[in-house]
């Protein structure tokens, strides 16, 4: 069952009403009321103290309390405006009304309106104005005391509210309703059950307002404490001022129904309702009935507290908002939650449809490459069943159990990294094998001395076949690891005769030899030598005649 | 905050929302990245390019084990034997041959195994085409030994310079296989 707090906060004192129910049927389950300290080092500290100990007592729900606000903070105006739309107004009005509130700046105050009468397109406006300050200070003061309101009025519309569910406010007749304060009282004119004027007396029943203050200023000094002043007579001013100044409302009033009454509630103020004004009906305001329960102490007390907790319950006629700036954070929240909670719902319905949809073609994707990683592996081994030979023909028993172990369907390993795998256990095979065939690319192997020495042999052949008839006598062909800029090589130092007619058909010969050779692209460098006649002068001999060749060359060559 | 503080069913389903689309979209970026790489093995050209280069692989394999199996020096044999094999070869039958072996480092972690080859009897002497054969066969039969090495002379010490000597040598040679260090 809910739970509601309505708290009045005073400019000398404060009532709370605890409400247990709902918004039509609802009973006062705890009611406290006290006097809020004005003197002393820290007020607002003892007040806060005070209003929480009272909030303790009566168990409140301190998450769901309303306030309602002295109504000497607020200056009422009524305002006509050319639009019906209540956002448009909300938009403009605070600049609409700026000239009518020249006491106040307009940027340091809470416009609030209630829309009197709406005909077409124009609309009469009850607008409220409260300086932020003041409405600050009362919420901090309540935040201190540990429940911070949820929202905050002014008495009046608490005040109506209060009436209004206690179904006082009857469509065919109009109503005064007027709560005393400590030092304004609120008059609300109310016609056929609907709101109509408001207006603020700055007078109480302890007399005329000294500040504006409705609660203690943290580290104010106490204000001057007024002079002594007889009770009874002083009791006797407030009583004729709010009489006359009554009179003259109730004289001004413009309701299309008759005046039934005058509802008085609020502080005591004798002589106040011992004659009628204006030969109107005075009574007080009875807000409680038996249903609902009484407060404990004066009932005309809690009446603007009760309407306070009744609006929180969700009973109001008039919700009045002068946290309106403060809360349009939270009140946006409200109203986003909707259309977020479907935004919020639909992304994660989206963000679960794209990963379905990414799972879908993950595993189309794999079964295409499992297709591959199987027939790659049929193709791959030999089958003696099927009579298959293998691109592997020598299959490792290594390779065959990793091959053996992708068909079983228990492995997870993704097809294309068992493809990747199988090319690396190839692969490395394949390195090993050449390693041990003396094929690693790695290692740079010596060059061949009888591949040089074949080349400078082959040279000379060719020369043979031109006629020339060369003898070898002695030769020397060593392998010559490089240094520097020179290469790995072969170094051929041959002793040679070469026999002709005479020597110098010889030396002709030879010197064709020493070009043929010089015209090979494996030829590096060449070591000449003296030759010498033979004896009986048919040739000549060359001792330690050396060349140089370069076997890469020949490969290249050749390939 | 009040978000939290006034928390009711609405805000509670679009907090687990939120989160889980926070979750789910973590999750699809990771299977996004796995399904990209996918999507690039499972290109048609790329998985063919794949699958040939696995057989060009396997093919390489199997020609390398037949290259193996007619390898001369196998891996397990030592180069002193190879050598005595390939001398008592036909067209070769040059007879004893004497072996030293040495060993050289080449660079770090390649060592050349030398062996130096001459006759066990240093006053034989041998035709041209035994000792070619031998060379040869020396170097065709294993891909892994390469001649660094040759010394021929003639036999007849006493062959004048304008004398044409009868085909008879005697040889010295030295064979290398470089290998990594053990």
């Amino acid at each position: 069952m809910a739970r509601t707090c309505g708290i009045r906060i005073g400019t000398k004192r404060f009532e709370l009403v605890v409400l247990e129910g709902g918004p039509k049927k609802h009973k006062v389950v705890a009611s406290a009321s006290g006097e809020l300290p004005r003197e002393g080092d820290d007020p607002m500290g003892a007040a806060a103290k005070i209003i929480a100990d009272a909030l303790k007592a009566t168990k409140a729900p301190v998450d769901d309390v309303m306030v309602a606000l002295d109504t000497g903070l607020g200056a009422f105006r009524t305002h006509k405006v050319q639009l019906s739309d209540r956002a448009k107004i909300e938009e403009t009005l605070k600049f609409d009304v700026e000239g009518e509130f020249p006491h106040l700046t307009i940027d340091d105050a809470i416009v609030d309106f209630e829309m009197l009468d709406s005909a077409g397109e124009s609309s009469l406006l009850l607008v409220t104005a409260v300086k932020k300050d003041d409405i600050k200070r009362n919420i901090d003061l309540l935040a201190k005391a540990g429940a911070e309101p949820m929202e905050a009025e002014l008495e009046a519309t608490a005040m109506y509210n209060a009436a209004h569910a206690a179904g006082l406010l009857v469509a065919d007749k109009a109503q005064v309703l007027v709560h005393v304060g400590e030092h304004a009282t609120c008059v609300v004119v109310v016609d056929g059950g609907k709101l109509r004027e408001v207006r603020a007396i700055p007078f109480g029943a302890h007399g005329a307002a000294s500040s504006s203050t409705a609660a203690p200023v943290e580290g104010e000094a106490a204000a001057a404490a007024p002079a002594p002043v007889d009770e009874t007579k002083r009791a006797q001013q407030a009583a004729q001022r709010i009489r006359r100044e009554l009179a003259r409302t109730v004289a001004g009033a413009r309701t299309a129904n008759a005046v039934e009454a005058v509802l008085i509630c609020g502080l005591e103020v004798p002589g106040l309702l011992d004659e009628p004004i204006l030969d109107f009906d005075t009574r007080r305001l009875e807000a409680f009935t038996d249903e609902t329960g009484r407060p404990d102490g004066s009932a005309g007390e809690f009446v603007v507290a009760y309407g306070a907790a009744v609006r929180q319950m969700g009973g109001a006629a008039i919700t009045a908002s002068l946290r309106r700036e403060e809360l349009r954070y939270s009140g946006t929240w409200e109203r986003l939650e909707l259309p977020l909670m479907v935004l919020a719902l639909l992304l994660l319905l989206g963000t679960g449809v794209w990963y379905r949809f990414l799972g879908r073609e993950q595993e189309q994707l794999s079964g295409e490459l499992a297709f591959w990683r199987d027939s790659a592996r049929n193709f791959l081994v030999p089958e003696a069943k099927s009579g298959r030979a293998g691109y592997v023909a020598y299959p490792s028993p290594d390779f065959v159990k990793l091959l053996d172990g992708f068909k079983n369907p228990e492995n997870e390993t993704p097809p294309a990294d068992q493809l990747a795998s199988m090319q690396r256990m190839l692969q490395a095979e394949v390195l090993k094998l050449e390693k041990d065939l003396g094929q690693d690319a790695e290692i740079q192997q010596p060059q061949s001395a009888l591949t040089g020495l074949s080349a400078v042999l082959g040279v000379m052949d060719s020369e043979i076949a031109k006629g020339t008839r060369p003898s070898v006598r002695k030769l020397t062909s060593t392998y010559t690891v490089g240094r520097g800029a020179k290469g790995d090589h072969v170094h051929i130092v041959m002793d040679l005769t070469f026999f002709a007619e005479d020597s110098v058909t010889a030396s002709q010969q030879f010197e064709s030899f020493k070009r043929a050779l010089r015209s090979e692209a494996w030829f590096r460098e060449m070591e000449d030598k003296q030759s010498k006649s033979i004896e009986g002068g048919k040739g000549i001999s060359i001792q330690g005649f050396a060349v140089d060749v370069d076997c890469s060359k020949i490969q290249t060559v050749k390939s | 905050m009040s978000f939290f503080k006034d928390m009711n069913l609405a805000r509670g389903v679009i907090l687990g929302s939120v989160a889980g689309s926070l979750v789910l979209a973590w999750m699809c970026w990771q299977k996004s990245d796995e399904v990209a790489v996918l999507r690039t093995k499972a290109d048609k050209q790329e998985i063919e390019k794949t699958v040939r280069t696995l057989m060009q692989t396997g093919h390489k394999h199997t020609q390398l084990k037949k290259a193996g199996q007619s390898e001369g020096l196998g891996a397990q044999d030592d180069l002193e034997s190879y050598v005595r094999r390939q001398a008592a070869f036909r067209n070769v039958e040059i007879g004893d041959v004497n072996l030293v072996p040495g060993n050289e480092q080449r660079t770090k972690g390649i060592v050349d195994k030398v062996y130096r080859i001459k006759s066990s009897d240093k006053d034989r002497s041998f035709d041209r085409m035994r000792l070619t054969n031998f060379f040869y066969k020396l170097e065709a039969d294993s891909g892994r030994v390469k001649i660094t090495e040759i010394k021929m002379e003639a036999a007849d010490k006493r062959l004048k310079d304008h004398e044409t000597p009868n085909d008879q040598w005697t040889f010295e040679a030295e064979i290398t296989s470089r290998q990594r260090a053990q």
